[in-house]
Order: C-alpha cells, then structure tokens, then sequence
C-alpha cells in the first residue's frame, strides 16, 4: 500500500460490553469509550481533526445515528463521516482514519465503532440484508451450520467437535482475563465433551455455546500522524497496511458457495505485498473477527495459509493459547464481545494495544512486534490489517 | 442500452422488526417526572449555562458532564417554528390536518418538537406562547405531554370587569323581542296566571286593549347586562329596583341597558343606572342596581 | 449460607411459586416444567401451568421441557445473582426438551423474596432509640412500659423527656403499661396487626393514661427488620418498545422478472454464463466472474438432489411480518437436475422431511395453489418417497 505519511494508534476506549445497557443510551454509551479514548491519548476534543462514526444499518432501528449521537461523539463543528459496511464497519472505520490521516487531510482523527444489539433485532437486521426477493425469506440470520457440516465430512465428527470445543474453551480462558469482556463464562476442558453434546442446537451442529454474543459496547480509536503519534504516545501502534476483498455472490449468501475464500485471498495478497513468506512465524499474534468457534478454527487455515488439518494441530497443541506460539484473541475475541459495529475496530484495537502494551492482565507475555486483525461481515468480505511496532517504511 | 420491460414488474415488501430503545438513566428521570410528578425537568450545563430540555447528559458544545445538574422547567413557552401536517401517513401520531412545532420552554436553550392543539390552522403562528397539557394516560415517553396549547394570558376562567377595570359611564346592553311563548313560559315560572295576560278577550276589557308582559319580564333583561356583560361574568347582584312606565306588549322588543354611575371604594361595589326600553326608543322601565363585580381570581387554566 | 438454609430455600422457591403467579405471565401457556435441583436440598419437581394457573408438583410429571441444576445455582440465579443465560451457555443449568418454554417462564413468577431472619421483640425495642422521630416526641415527658408475654418476650419501659428516647429494661415508674403477647407485638410493630384492633380484641392490655399511648404511634420511624437491610429500590429505566414496520415494493427488472414469471407456470429457469457456462439460479443480469452479461436462460429441474442443509433450532422473526417463525425449519440448497458443482438454488425442505435431510436424497418442489411469481411459488421441496 502506497501511504503518503505514517499513522499510529494512540489511544483506545472501549465501553463495558454488555448484554444489556439500560442505563445509557446510545450517545451516552458512545461517550464512555470517547472519554477513554482522549484519555489514553492525552488529548481533548480540541486536538480532533475529524470523527468517524459506524454502526450496522439500521440494527437499532433508528436512522442516522451519526447525527444525533454528535452528544457522545464530541463531533459538534467538527468533520463526520459515516461508515456502515456491515460486519466489517470497525474495521472499515480503520481503514477510513488511516486514510484520512496517511493522506494528510487529517492530523487527528477519531473513529468509533458501536452497537446497542440489545436494541434492536440482531438475527432480523441481517435478514435485511438478504435479496428481498428470493432469500430474505430464507435466510437465518448470521448463523448456519454448513461450515460445521464441511469441518465434520473433512475431518471427522469426533475430531471436528472437539477442536472447535477446545477453540470455545480457549476463547473463554482469554475472556477470563478481560474485564471487559461481555461473556465470561469460566468455562474448563473437562467440559468440551458436555458442551458439545448438551449445549442447544441453533444451526445444523452449530450449538449455543459455539456462537458468538448480541453485545452492547463503543469502541473508539484516535488515529495520528507520525509527528503528532510521537508527540502524545510513546509506543504507538503503526498501521502498516490493510487489504478490503468483497466477493459477488449475493444470493447464496452463506450458502454451498464456491471454495474461494476472502480470507485466504486477502491474506495471499496482504503477505505477498509486505514480503511475509511465513506467517506463524512473522506474525506474532493475531485478532480475529470469529463469530463462532466452527469459523475461528476454520478460518484460522485460511488466515494464515495453513494447509490440510494444521489448523486443527494449532488448536489441539494450545498454540492459540496467549501464551502459545501464536495467540489468537487475547481478549476473548468475538465470541465474548460482540457489539457489532465495534466489533471488527475492536480487532484492530485489541492487535494495536497488544503492540502499546497496554492490554493489561490479557496483554500476551511475549512482545507483540507485528499483529494481525481480520474484520469480517456482509456477504463474505474481509478486511485484514497489519500492524507494527517498529514504523514502517513510507 | 434499452431495457425488455415486458417481464418487470413489482412485488410488495414489508420490513417489520421488533425492537427497543434503551432512554438510558438521565432519559428515564426525566420521563418519570412527565409520568409521575407532570413536571418537565432539563439538565443545565455549569460552563455555559445552556439548558437541554429534553435532558442530554453532555453538553455537546462544552463536552462536560452535565448529568446531575437538573433543573425544573415551566409548563409553558414559545413556539419558534412549525408546520402544518396535511398528507397522511399511517405512522402518523394525529389525523391531518395538525400542526408540528418547536417549542421552546421558558427558561430552556434547546426547543423540541411536540404537537400543538387548539389554534386555528390559519392563525398558528411563530412566537406563540403555550404551555403543556398531559396526558391522561401515561405511556412513558415525551407523549406523556399530549399536547400543547395556546397558553391563556388572562385567568383561566372567563371573568367581568374587576372593580378596579370599571370607571364611571361604561355601559351595556340587551335586546330580545318578547313572543308570546315568553309571556306563557313566565306566567308558569312565576305562577302569576293574571288574565291580563293571558286572556285576550279578558284584556280587550282592560285599558290596554290587549295582553301585555308581566313587568317583571322585561326587568329580567337586566340579569344577561349584569351578569354576562357588565360587569360581567363572576358578578354578584345585591339590589336591583325597577319603576315601570309603560306596558309592555307582545312581540316588543325590549332593550335593558346598564350605567356605571358610582363607584363605591369602601365597599368595592358599584352602583348602575338602569333603562329599559322598546322598539320605539320608548322608556318601558327604569331603576338602578347595586352590585359586587368579579374579583380576581388566582387560578390559571385547570 | 449453611447447608441447612441453602436446603430449606429450594423447597421454599418451588413453595411459594404459587402464591407467586403473575397472571399476565402464564396466559396462554399449557406445559409442564420439570425442574432437577441437585445437592444438599434439591429435588425433583414439576411446575404445571395451565388455563392461567400454576400448581407445582414434587416429582416430575410428563415434563415438556426439563431443568436440571445444582441447588446453589438454583438459588442464586432465583435471587438474580446468576444470569440464567449465563449459566445455560456455561452449562451449570441444562436443558431437555422444548427450550423455547424457557423463554416464556421468565414473565411467570413474581420476584422471590427469601424468607426473613428471625424478628425478636428485644430487636424492636434495642432500635427504637435510633429510630426516634423528633417530632413525634417534641414536648412529651412520659414513661409507657411495656410487658410483652412469651418466649420471647420481656418488660421495657421507653423513656421519653427533652424530645430524647430511652429505653430501659424492666418496668420503672410507668405512666402507662401494655401488656401483649410477643407474637402480637412483632405483627403490630411491622403493621401487620393493627394496634386498635388489638386493643378492642383484648390481645393488647392497657393500664395507667391511655392518652399517652395514642402519642406513641408517633414517637418512632418504622422499624426495619434484621437482615432485610435498607431496602433501596432499583432505578428504574425505561424502555421503548416498539415494531418498525415499513410497506415496501420491491422491482424485480427484467432477469429476475422473467425468472419469477416462469415460476408462475411451474418453471424454474437458470441463465448461463457465455463465457464460463456456468448457471446462475436465480439468474443475474452478469456473470460478476467474467464480467459478461447472460442472456441465455434454461429450464432446469424441477427435481434434483439435497446439496446442503442447514436445520434451524433458532427461532428468527420473519422481516415481512414480524412474526417468529417456526422451528425448526430446514433451509437448504438443492442441486436440480441439469445443474453440476456449486449451482445450487436455495429454499426449505419440508419440516416433516427434515429427519432424513442428507445430501444426494431426491427432492421435487411442491407448489402453492395460487401461483403469483414470487419465492413463495414453492412451498418447499420435499424428499421423494420410493
């Protein structure tokens, strides 16, 4: 990626994420995390450039949040833009301020992702999105159990269930260790084969306890450039890249589609233009956007260009685990905390503070170089973001 | 490029989702005190004095946290802008015609949209002062005010001229024409079934060579002057006398005036002239009458 | 929490669920609920709602759905210190049979307030000194005693001068004296008995200035019993809730047009890339692959073979109404004759044929009477017997 000038991340603020957020409403909940985000950077609203703002369409049923959140947001007098591309809105947001900044509109700017699921109807929203005229009347919502159907037929039923368990568990010990998780749920080993049995049936094989959360939560990030990074944040966390692939099949939306995955593309070109030949190794942590444990562990073969069942040895030899050769979501990932449209900025966030070294007790034990963060939403895109420690080459 | 139209067409849709919305705890206080105490609280920011009505928790301009600086607010305030709703819509909260408006409390910055009643479409205008009307039943949202209204700027109820309102020379007037039926209907309310006025044959006999009204009848025209006019409504009659000069037939009609002539201070009293006279200009009755006008009342509308 | 209370508090939950029916709650609603609480105290029972009734049973009676959980879990998630949801997913609460009763069960019971520490008639009198109310006792100087009778029982005399209160044990100098029973006590102190009535029924004794007494009504703030704590009521928040419902017409253009049109005469048509000569059901206008447009339509199906299914437990609203939908349902993609690989069209497979939902096994679509080109056409496929 070509970038006129560097961009780091200097502060992050996230909410408490919650299944249910009575006490606030939408501004003022986006409020919380804008204060600790200012906070972390050492700045005021004063230092802000330009604020962007993202959520799902619609998920809370009201129209142009943007507008009337300008209470929480800070964004009064100030440039606001609103970005809403689905499951990948925190993570476009990203993409958007990194823009904004590399290109030298903004020294400053401000992005926040939220969502408020308690609010609205998660599982209808993304019916919504579905072609009125054929499938909005077939489909489920986000979930199906096809991917966990393929997993079993690949790999065998036995196999298959228990390393998407031992993924669930893992997420769960991160979770543990962070305060701000939404589902903490103590979950240990011993339980893998019960849960997997017992727990109830949503999709196909896809049960309760491997889905994600409907989470309410802010998540904010304050984008700087290089001179203004260096002059607030010690250790910023600087956005070495980012690569958006969408795909075309709208119809089948999460259907018998073809094997060609966003991810796996997304992640060929994003390794191939910053010359890294082996991911597990050049990486040193990732935050994936996993919206159940069947996905995450599937994906994680896709990310990171594994080949027939590495990625199910990663999981089964504790390689995931923060203190594994190659931690995935230290914070409990998507699976916790999952406000959505904070959701895939949360992934960048989490990578960014692992970086800063500022994750506190889920802060991963070896020092965080180079981190990954995939976002992932609407009709299979992902979006995947790079980033580093030391500053990358303009 | 033409589009083939011959296969278009179209298929109808409904988006229909349930969902909920969190007022959060400073949304709620202030909802709870329409519902339960009727009172329209705001939240006032320390750093610039800005009032927020409906409450906001930030001052958006300041960014302070300004959550628990309440204030209480009147009922009333000024319209700063509207419109009039013609088109219909199911969402609709009324049936057109109504009027949308910006009402602006007296002692709030921010002014907030609400429905007002009780104006003439045509004479709806920027600046009107109203005040708030609740609702009877509560919903627990911003139409717990069901409306506002033109705000009464005199008493709540409709009141005469106040002693201190009167002067010397104010006058008022009433007119009907007595009918026959009025004649019949005072003969039963007062049980005064004199043939003289009830039986023509009788009264051919009589010196007036016809029925005429009871004196009393066209005396009564003074009460609508007294009661109704001047001073007024709210006015108490202490003494009332009438000399009658002429007869009164049917089908007269009959002008009972009233004349401030005195001002009593000691009393706060007033004493009237009083005439009576018919179609004729002709004086049928004269008298005068003291009364107690209207005194000023506390309440405003109820 | 001892074992012995922990034991006593499962039974009591289940005990007074009946005098805790919200009516509103259970409208509507015939099933029974089994409920397995293990540990120290559990049980079996079996909570029968029906015509707007509950009657719990101590044993498990044809339960439609059934609970199983251990007895701390049990109380804490009753007392609203363990989110339900949380120790479903967590599986310390477990579940059998129709989980969607579950759901309904949360609007059933009023809050259950556990049963209160023991109240004794020395607790009242030890807290009246700090439970003064200064008004009450402005300008009197009087002594009233107090002889209460039973177990529990005891003799005070509350002194009060100067607007100040205190309480002395034992009879001194009484104005005036009364003499009850400790259990009638306890019930006037918390309201529950009216002190007038229990002076006209004689279970209250008076002796000496009766005057007096009808002061002492006054002379103290209410009495809160032990271990109930100041009870602070949650602030409440309000929540709007409403239905987005919003008409919409939709244009199907010409490909999608004529592909739903065909419908209206039992066809299902694909169209097939140019280049690729792969098919698209329904067709587009492009192939996005090859960037070509697709102007060749062909007749596919109407039968073919189960590709993917996907059985839905969870219950979703149906955006064109709102409504829950049904479950479970199987939405499920069908590779119809004349199509290979990956061309595969998606719709539901017929509820009652979901058992045998595996891929390869015969389907045809079975079609609405009224036929009005729209994905509704179908009805669903449904597997074709031998």
């Amino acid at each position: 990626m070509k970038k006129n000038r560097n961009v780091g991340v200097i502060g992050v603020g996230q909410s408490v994420f919650s299944s249910h957020r009575e006490e606030v409403n939408q501004p003022e909940m986006i409020h919380e995390a804008v204060l600790e985000a200012l906070d972390q950077a050492g700045m005021t609203m004063d230092d802000i450039g330009c604020v962007l703002h993202g959520n799902m369409e619609l998920f809370e049923m009201v129209h142009q949040p943007d507008l009337w959140h300008t209470l929480g947001t800070g964004a009064f007098g100030k440039e606001t833009l609103r970005v809403t591309t689905g499951g990948t809105t925190g993570a476009t947001l990203v993409c958007a301020a990194d823009a904004l900044v590399a290109s030298g509109l903004h020294d400053v700017v401000m992005a926040i992702g939220f969502e408020k699921l308690q609010e609205g109807h998660t599982t209808g929203g993304i019916t919504n999105m579905a072609d009125p005229l054929w499938t909005r009347k077939l489909q489920t919502g986000a979930l199906t159990g096809m991917t966990a159907t393929q997993l079993m037929e690949e790999f065998g039923e036995e196999r298959a269930k228990r390393a998407s368990m031992l993924y669930r568990i893992t997420m769960d010990h991160h979770a543990m260790k962070n305060k701000k998780a939404h589902r903490r749920l103590g979950l240990e080993f011993d339980q893998a084969e019960d849960l997997a049995k017992n727990s109830p049936p949503l999709v196909g094989e896809l049960r309760m306890i491997h889905m994600c959360s409907q989470s309410d939560g802010t998540c904010v990030m304050i984008f700087a450039s290089e001179e203004k990074a260096r002059q607030h944040c010690k250790q910023p966390a600087w956005i070495k890249d980012h690569i958006t692939v969408h795909r075309e099949e709208n119809f089948a939306v999460f259907g018998d589609a073809p094997v060609v995955t966003t991810h796996r593309y997304a992640a060929e070109k994003l390794f191939e233009r910053n010359n890294i030949t082996d991911p597990r190794k050049e990486i040193d942590m990732m935050e994936m956007y996993d919206p159940s444990s069947w996905w995450g562990l599937d994906w994680l073969r896709e990310f990171l260009l594994l080949e027939g069942d590495e990625h199910l040895e990663m999981v089964e030899n504790g390689e995931i685990a923060m203190d594994g050769a190659f931690p995935i979501n230290p914070s409990g990932g998507v699976i916790a905390s999952n406000p959505i449209g904070a959701t895939a900025m949360v992934r960048v966030a989490e990578a960014a503070m692992q970086i800063m070294g500022t994750a506190g007790d889920h802060q991963v034990p070896r020092q965080v170089n180079t981190a990954l963060a995939s976002g992932f939403g609407g009709t299979m895109w992902t979006v995947l973001t790079l980033l580093t420690r030391d500053l990358p080459g303009v | 490029m033409t589009t083939e139209t011959k296969d278009c067409f179209t298929i109808d849709g409904k988006l229909a989702l349930p969902y909920q919305y969190f007022a959060g705890s400073t949304g709620s206080r202030f909802i709870i005190s329409l519902r339960e105490e009727k009172k329209i609280k705001g939240l006032k920011c320390k750093k610039c004095n800005k009032v927020f009505v409906p409450p906001r928790s930030t001052c958006e301009v300041c960014f302070e946290d300004i959550s628990d600086n309440w204030v209480e607010l009147p009922n009333t305030g000024t319209v700063t802008g509207f419109t009039i709703v013609r088109y219909e819509e199911p969402h609709q909260p009324l049936k057109p015609p109504y009027i949308t408006a910006l009402v602006k409390l007296d002692g709030a910055d921010t002014p907030f949209a609400h429905i007002v009643k009780g104006v003439a479409l045509s004479q709806m205008k920027t600046g009107l002062r109203v005040e708030a009307v609740f609702a009877k039943k509560t919903t627990a949202t911003i139409m717990d005010i069901d409306h506002f209204r033109p705000k009464a700027e005199k008493p709540g109820f409709e009141q005469g001229y106040t002693y201190d309102q009167l002067e010397e020379g104010m006058s008022a007037s009433f007119t009907k024409t007595i009918s026959e039926t009025d004649v019949y209907l005072f003969a039963g309310i007062s049980g005064d079934f004199n043939p003289m006025h009830l039986n023509e044959e009788f009264a051919k006999a009589t010196p007036f060579g016809t029925r005429i009204a009871h004196g009393a009848l066209p005396q009564s025209f003074i009460a609508p002057v007294l009661g109704m006019k001047l001073p007024g409504l709210g006015t108490i009659a202490l003494e009332v006398t009438t000399r009658f000069k002429a007869p009164t037939y049917f089908g007269d009609t009959i002008t009972a005036t009233g004349e401030i002539i005195e001002k009593l201070p000691e009393k706060r009293w007033v004493r009237m002239a009083l005439t009576f006279t018919n179609q004729h200009n002709k004086r049928v009755a004269e008298g005068s009458a003291l009364v107690m006008p209207p005194v000023p009342m506390k309440s405003s509308i109820t | 929490m001892t074992e012995k209370t922990t034991a006593g508090l499962v039974a009591d939950i289940f005990a007074t669920m009946e005098s805790r029916v919200i009516p509103e709650g259970v409208d509507g609603i015939t099933a029974n609920y089994g409920y397995i609480i293990t540990g120290p105290g559990g049980g079996q029972w079996t909570v029968c709602v029906a015509d707007g009734r509950v009657t719990v049973v101590e044993d498990l009676v044809t339960p439609d759905v059934t609970t199983t959980c251990a007895n701390d879990d049990w109380i804490a998630i009753t007392l609203g210190k363990l989110d339900g949801m949380t120790a479903f997913s967590s599986g310390k609460l477990k579940v059998t049979g129709d989980m969607g009763l579950l759901v309904a069960a949360a609007g059933f019971f009023e809050k259950y307030q556990p049963p209160l520490a023991e109240i004794t008639v020395a607790d009242i009198f030890a807290t009246m000194e700090s439970r003064v109310n200064p008004d009450g006792v402005q300008g009197i100087t009087a002594n009233c005693g107090y002889r209460i009778t039973g177990d529990n029982g005891g003799e005070w005399t509350v002194c009060v001068a100067d607007g100040k209160v205190t309480v002395l044990a034992g009879i001194k100098d009484p104005d005036v004296t009364t003499t009850c029973a400790d259990t009638d006590w306890i019930a006037i102190t918390l309201g529950k008995l009216d002190g007038m009535t229990a002076f006209s029924s004689g279970k209250l004794k008076v002796t000496g200035n009766l005057d007096i007494l009808s002061t002492a009504a006054r002379f103290f703030k209410k009495y809160s019993p032990p271990s109930a704590g100041p009870e602070e009521a949650p602030e409440e928040l309000i929540v709007l809730k409403q239905v987005l419902s919003i008409p919409q017409t939709f244009a199907t253009g010409p490909v999608m047009g004529h592909f739903l049109n065909a419908l209206k005469e039992k066809r299902i048509l694909a169209n097939q890339c140019p280049e690729c000569q792969r098919l698209q059901i329904p067709p587009r206008e492009v192939c996005a692959e090859c960037v070509v447009r697709c102007k060749e339509f062909v007749q596919i199906g109407p039968e073919g073979i189960i590709s993917t299914p996907d059985v839905a437990y969870y219950a979703s609203p149906d955006p064109l109404t709102g409504e829950t939908r049904e479950t479970p349902y199987c939405s499920c993609h069908f590779l119809l004759d004349g199509c290979k690989d990956h061309e595969t069209m998606w719709h539901e497979l017929k509820a009652s044929d979901i058992p045998r939902a595996e891929r390869g096994v015969r389907v045809r679509p079975v079609w609405n009477d009224t036929l009005t080109g729209s994905v509704t056409d179908i009805k669903y496929f449904e597997i074709i017997d031998d």
